[in-house]
């Protein structure tokens, strides 16, 4: 997962920071899901997988 | 007319309006984000603003108009492959060069730009510095939060970062050390190293008009130096609490200095009364300045990055906002206070121009 949003950090730049931060995380308060179960940034990926990348719903 | 930049927790507030009555709301930008700090830098016109997202972490924003379009900043992370993340940044101040800038933030670290806030680089010398190891966060991070040059000497910078002291350079940040002598960490306990770096600064600044002399607001203390930071003296003798978070001096006088003194039990206004504190004589005295400010039941917190200033000696100008969401504002340096705005979100910064 981690190497995958990297490739798409460097294939749209604006993104970089966003999802991951410098350490390779995902973000505290961003949800990665891969075919709708919630992922983290370990989690295989195949080819034919679905990735979503959600904010979390938070309040306050 | 002033322009006040208030960055709350819940976005940028740019206020405008005549010293002595309430100001207008001129625009919102970021709305609902945590704005730390915004700028205007008066060379060029140019809105910077420090925004960390819940979301989506810590980014410098720069415009020429804050009611269009913002634009992110390059170069505001710290190297990948380490464990450290950028956290915040929670300063960003004009450097003496033409088009220089420099941020600072949590954990410890110092950005420059040369182009007026579009592309940032790392300080990797005070990033790599064999002390930092030994860094400790205050309760508000490991927070690089005072920039301060030194007028007409470009290579010149003073550093105040909580909790690990003040750094200088006259190299341009090629090499850094400390400058902490007299320093007395209260907070600690009383065998602890005398030579110990973990010095909760909160608010460091330098008399224009006589660089060597700087004012600091600390952890528990209010200090004066007059050799550009390498010694320390407490001059908090005659205030209410020496606890406390910004600073702030009249650039027309370098004897001045303005401090709102806080309860160090809970982080707010001292017997419920809002008060600023005045010396003109280099710290020898200080004065209550509270003619128009909150008398009664009043428990404001004062953040460190929330007490701007702009002009000087008479005309001098002051405002501060607190947690509360009030904006307090002075045009005759300190002797009487109106209310500038209220009922805004938490208040983290107020910066001044004209």
């Amino acid at each position: 997962m981690a190497g995958s949003l990297r490739e798409l950090e460097h294939k749209y730049p604006e993104l970089a920071g966003w999802i991951l931060d410098e350490r390779g995380r995902i973000r505290r308060h961003i949800n990665v899901f891969v075919n709708g179960e919630r992922a983290a940034e370990d989690t295989p990926i195949g080819t034919d997988d679905r990735v979503d990348v959600l904010p979390a719903i938070s309040g306050g | 007319m002033t322009e006040l930049l208030v960055g709350t927790s819940k976005g940028l507030f740019v206020l405008e309006g005549e010293p002595g009555s309430k100001f207008e709301l001129k625009t919102r930008a970021f709305v609902g984000e945590p704005v730390e700090y915004a700028m205007r830098d008066d060379r060029s016109g140019r809105l910077l603003a420090s925004v960390t997202s819940p979301f989506y972490g810590p980014k410098i924003f720069h415009t020429d108009d804050p009611s269009g379009e913002w634009e992110q900043a390059t170069g505001v992370v710290v190297p990948e492959g380490e464990d450290v993340a950028l956290e915040r940044i929670w300063s960003i101040a004009a450097g003496e060069r033409d088009g220089a800038l420099y941020a600072g933030g949590d954990p410890g670290v110092l950005f420059k730009s040369v182009d007026g806030g579009a592309a940032w680089q790392l300080n990797e010398p005070l990033w790599k510095h064999p002390t930092r190891p030994h860094w400790q966060p205050g309760a508000g991070g490991l927070c690089l939060h005072s920039i301060v040059p030194w007028p007409g000497e470009p290579d010149r910078l003073a550093l105040g970062i909580s909790a690990a002291g003040v750094w200088l350079t006259e190299d341009g940040g090629e090499t850094w050390r400390q400058g902490n002598e007299g320093l007395v960490a209260r907070y600690g306990p009383e065998d602890a190293d005398e030579n110990t770096i973990a010095l909760c600064v909160h608010d460091l600044k330098r008399a224009a008009k006589r660089p060597e002399r700087m004012f600091m607001q600390f952890h528990g203390g209010v200090y004066r130096s007059d050799n550009g930071g390498e010694v320390w003296t407490d001059i908090s003798a005659g205030l209410p609490s020496d606890f406390g978070f910004p600073i702030v001096l009249d650039p027309g006088d370098p004897d001045s200095a303005y401090v709102i003194p806080l309860s160090e039990d809970d982080r707010t206004s001292p017997g419920g009364r809002v008060c600023v504190y005045e010396t003109r004589d280099a710290g020898a005295s200080w004065t209550a300045r509270g003619d128009g400010l909150p008398d009664e039941d009043a428990y404001l917190t004062v953040l460190r990055q929330a007490f701007g200033r702009a002009g000087e000696d008479s005309a001098l100008e002051l405002y501060f906002g607190a947690k509360s969401g009030d904006v307090f504002g002075s045009s005759d340096a300190g002797e009487s206070w109106f209310t500038a705005s209220t009922r805004l979100p938490p208040v983290l910064s107020v910066t001044v121009s004209g």
